[in-house]
């Protein structure tokens, strides 16, 4: 048994439960047992924004010390623009001295001189993203939501999360995909899924049907700063290359075609980054779902998706744990599993390369 | 308490953001040894959440080679060492992963203070997201407005020199205070005040009495524009980056208190081997770590310790800042094989940077995470240089005495020579200079060592903790290639003289010697400019796992456009090392 560091996920039908928090305190909107849709906003912050320092002092010619007898406005009240906020009567109170707010908001801070103006707040929402039920409440954080369905863990994601349907598009036996096939009517607003390498074509294609999200098995890196700047959810199951999809993952995806599906393109960051993902909500049903089990170590008859090596990309079963670490081809000598693969292909794969799917 | 006197067996862990390492140190004759090292990934992330399963599973790895047990029935470590040799006498910690302390920078002019604290943030891994000063071109109520949508963990506030101006200061005080007035109670961030000291005062007035937050004092960064302090900083950033950890990630409470020294940065353990490896030689260190996640680079320069952790570049998680300033050729340049597609190099480093933990398993694989860590440490260099008291042209690097370069790409690399070759082409000094490789990727627990006990570190340096892999002569200028630069004799001690070898300008040669055989090495130079002084024309030295190395390549090497040309060099210099196998 070992500890391996990469863990995926592949799950025909499981408990999945997500947390969707805000980044700073705010207002939970749900509650405990509350039945959620995904576009449902589940909790809610303010981010206070559009200040105005007025300097109350200088405005009126008075010492600090003495603004306070002139302030016409205290905090928590609201301004509308051009509305006077402090004043002062000057030569025998013929000539008015007036300060007037230059914008509509609220006074939030009134001292040493000064007044401090806010405008409307930005206001941050968590939505649900997936349908299901919220299991837990986290004030003043978020809440996490319990659903049943299959989830599929990717290599990588980028854009927004995005909730539509999902639509497949096959490749033909020999060559490629032609672009030309994605049809306004039919992929608006869907989240394509080809079961193979992404290129430039393939995306300007999917954007210009107005389509929500594009899922492949891989695709040049330098199409990455062009992704970047497309108004579309794109996701990859295995990598950066042209590298296939693994026939687990593929067909995951092709018994939910037409099902709606959730695309979460992850968020980077090494710490507490969180891995792209598709989730897809089924109905509860006389099946059992499987329960995710935090089983870090890895065994024998273990499912494991190769990382790296000739046969990158690939899902098989651990056949054997050597005791002792073995040379790879590029000389290193390191400890692993052998894998055992589709035609009766076994394989050693470092630890490092395995993914542990669970 | 004399820490000195009771340094037994001691276990360094270091937490990096992929693996967790455990070395174990012990005496062995009244000595202390490297004697084995242990290592898991990381756990921090799912589906863990715990950094102490990867600890255990590291201590658990050296068990499994020593046989010794360390871990108790409930897998704590057993200290003190026991009469039968179970558990150790003391721990030391670091640790370059766990939550980032994200900060704002608030300061006067960009170069000076600000500089200084970015510097010492950096080192603590402490993350900084916006810079706050007078140039930079927002309003007051922008940047009041930018610090509440940060919402930052901590607010770093450095400017004035000492009996300097204090108006200026007074007016980002300000901003900072009517920031913090207007966050809401108990979500208020910390701050850490190491400005001038004549706005202390000013300082409590309003952070403190007027906001009611706690702020920490820690000396000026920034003394005066001549002169820059930062231990003090550095210290409460580590204590405060510290206590994030602990408080959001299982384990790092259990780690600190296993540890004699808590849990230290694992830059400012690394820095502190560095710094104490200058202090015992009358000669210019460098240091170079490549780590996944960041790259640290520490230089005893002139007496004066200098560090900079590069961080977002690495062989990792830091993979996409090295591929920001580089195109695929600079990786595909130091290749000997041909790829199918360019664009598969940065391919694999975009691999690389999803896929932090995998390893090289084909030849091909090997070259690419070579290539990749000598694009890392050329472009760290490029950040730290600037800030080194030296005058230099560029990509040059001052004469040095020792260099140590570590990381697990080239500490584990299946050669020693792949790990001299990526070392040399990466740094390009010139002169002689000694290098050490950390193939057991110990110089962390090396530097926690070295504050608990310094001859202890000295001890397992010297008794082989880190690497010798030989001393290089390398020649500057740009001989014709062919052109014979120098003649090297070397002769071992107790022995005739050996042959006198013709070393040719483009060529890398490895002299044998075996390691820490003692040895005169008498140069000739036979060319103009080779950047070797007189004194260098008769060196003792010691062999390392490469006997005795002369790079008469010439600076900068001279790397071929041609393609076919280009890797027919690479092959050459490739098989200098690696066909004399590892002593």
């Amino acid at each position: 048994m070992s500890l391996l560091p990469n863990h995926g996920h592949i799950h025909d039908y499981t408990v999945i439960r997500r947390a969707r928090t805000l980044s700073r305190p705010g207002e939970i909107l749900k509650r405990p047992g509350q039945p959620v849709k995904p576009l449902d906003v589940v909790a809610r912050a303010i981010v206070p924004q559009d200040h105005h320092i007025i300097d109350i002092s200088k405005r009126l010619h008075v010492p600090v010390d003495k603004v306070h007898h002139y302030i016409l406005k205290q905090p928590g009240e609201p301004v509308e623009p051009d509305e006077p906020i402090a004043a002062r009567r000057q030569v025998a109170g013929l000539h008015r001295l007036m300060v007037r707010s230059p914008i509509q908001g609220e006074v939030v801070e009134v001292g040493s001189g000064i007044i401090i103006l806010e405008g409307d707040p930005a206001i941050v929402e968590v939505k649900a993203s997936i349908p299901g039920e919220v299991a837990e409440v986290l004030p003043p954080w978020g809440v996490i939501i319990e659903t049943t369905g299959a989830r599929l863990q990717l290599a990588w994601g980028h854009g927004e999360l995005t909730f539509n349907q999902l639509r497949i598009l096959v490749p033909p036996q020999e060559g490629e995909i032609d672009p030309n096939v994605l049809d306004d009517m039919e992929h608006r607003s869907t989240i394509v899924f080809i079961p193979a390498p992404l290129t430039e074509e393939l995306l300007q294609a999917t954007v210009g049907v107005n389509a929500a999200g594009l899922v492949g098995s891989s695709m040049d890196a330098g199409l990455v700063p062009l992704v970047e700047e497309l108004d579309l959810t794109v996701g990859l199951t295995e990598g950066f290359g042209r590298v296939h999809m693994s026939i687990e993952a593929a067909n995951l995806l092709r018994t939910n075609n037409g099902r709606e599906i959730t695309l979460d393109p992850g968020t980077s960051g090494h710490w507490r980054g969180s891995r792209p993902e598709i989730i897809i909500s089924l109905p509860q049903d006389d099946a059992q779902p499987s329960i995710p089990e935090p089983d870090e170590l890895l065994q024998v008859g273990d499912s494991v998706h190769l990382l790296r090596g000739p046969y990158r990309g690939a899902v098989g079963k651990v056949s054997a744990l050597p005791e002792r670490p073995r040379r790879v081809p590029s000389g290193l000598r390191l400890k692993g599993a052998e894998v055992a693969l589709e035609d009766n292909v076994t394989t050693f794969v470092p630890f490092a390369n395995l993914e542990h799917l669970g | 308490m004399a820490i000195e006197a009771k340094a037994g067996s001691i276990l360094a862990i270091d937490v990096g953001t992929v693996n967790t390492r455990a070395v174990l140190l012990d005496t062995v004759g009244g000595v202390h040894r490297f004697i084995a090292r242990g290592e898991a990934p990381t756990t921090s992330g799912a589906p863990w959440d715990d950094i102490g399963e990867g600890l255990r599973a590291a201590i658990r790895d050296i068990i499994h080679t020593t046989g010794r047990p360390l871990l108790d029935n409930l897998e704590n470590p057993i200290i003190p060492e026991r009469p039968d040799r179970s558990g150790v006498d003391s721990i030391v910690a670091s640790a370059s992963t766990g939550r980032p302390v994200r900060a704002m920078l608030v300061g006067l002019v960009p170069g000076v203070s600000l500089e200084s604290g970015r510097r010492a943030a950096e080192d603590t891994y402490v993350l900084i997201e916006d810079v706050i000063s007078l140039a930079d071109g927002r309003t007051r109520e922008q940047q009041v407005d930018a610090i509440l949508a940060l919402d930052p963990d901590l607010i770093i506030i450095v400017g004035g020199t000492e009996g300097g101006a204090t108006q200026a200061m007074s007016e980002q005080i300000l901003t900072v205070a009517m920031a913090c007035l207007l966050m809401v109670k108990g979500n208020k961030p910390r701050i850490l005040f190491a400005g001038n000291t004549a706005v202390q005062e000013e300082v409590t007035a309003q952070l403190e009495e007027g906001v009611g937050i706690e702020v920490i004092y820690a000396q000026n960064v920034r003394p005066s524009l001549e002169r820059e302090q930062l231990d003090d900083v550095r210290t409460h950033l580590a204590e405060l980056a510290q206590g994030f950890r602990v408080s959001s990630s299982s384990g790092f409470e259990e780690l600190s208190r296993w540890s004699e020294t808590g849990v230290v940065p694992t830059a400012k353990a690394y820095g502190r081997l560095v710094e104490f490896m200058g202090k015992r030689a009358d000669w210019d260190v460098l240091g170079i770590d490549v780590g996944s996640t960041s790259t640290i680079v520490a230089a005893s320069l002139g007496g004066t310790f200098l560090q900079r952790v590069c961080s977002e570049l690495g062989i990792g998680h830091g993979a996409r800042g090295v591929l920001q300033d580089i195109e695929a050729e600079q990786l595909t340049r130091w290749l000997t094989v041909a790829l199918e597609d360019e664009r598969d190099a940065i391919n694999y480093a975009w691999n690389k940077w999803l896929y932090p933990h995998t390893v090289p398993q084909t030849p091909d694989d090997l070259e690419l995470e070579l290539a990749l860590a000598r694009e890392t440490m050329r472009a760290a260099l490029r950040q730290a240089r600037p800030t080194w008291p030296v005058s230099l042209e560029e990509e040059s690097l001052p004469r040095l005495g020792e260099i140590v370069a570590g990381g697990a790409v080239l500490g584990r690399a299946p050669h020693p020579g792949y790990s001299a070759l990526a070392i040399l082409d990466a740094l390009q000094p010139v002169g002689v200079v000694k290098l050490w490789l950390d193939s057991y990727g110990v110089a962390t627990a090396l530097g926690s060592v070295a504050e608990l006990a310094a001859r202890a570190a000295v001890e397992v340096i010297e008794s082989g903790g880190l690497l010798n892999l030989g001393t290089a002569v390398c020649t500057a200028g740009s001989a014709r290639r062919g052109q014979v630069v120098l003649k090297a004799t070397l002769t071992p001690e107790g022995e005739a003289a050996g042959e006198s070898i013709p070393v040719r300008a483009g060529s890398l040669v490895s002299l044998p010697l075996a390691p820490g055989q003692p040895a005169q090495l008498t140069l000739q130079p036979r060319a103009r400019g080779t950047g070797l002084s007189r004194q260098d024309r008769k060196l003792d030295v010691i062999g390392g796992v490469l006997g005795v190395i002369v790079d008469a390549r010439g600076r900068p090497l001279p790397i071929p456009d041609d393609a076919e040309e280009r890797r027919d060099v690479m092959r050459e210099w490739r098989s200098a090392f690696l066909e004399s196998q590892p002593s």
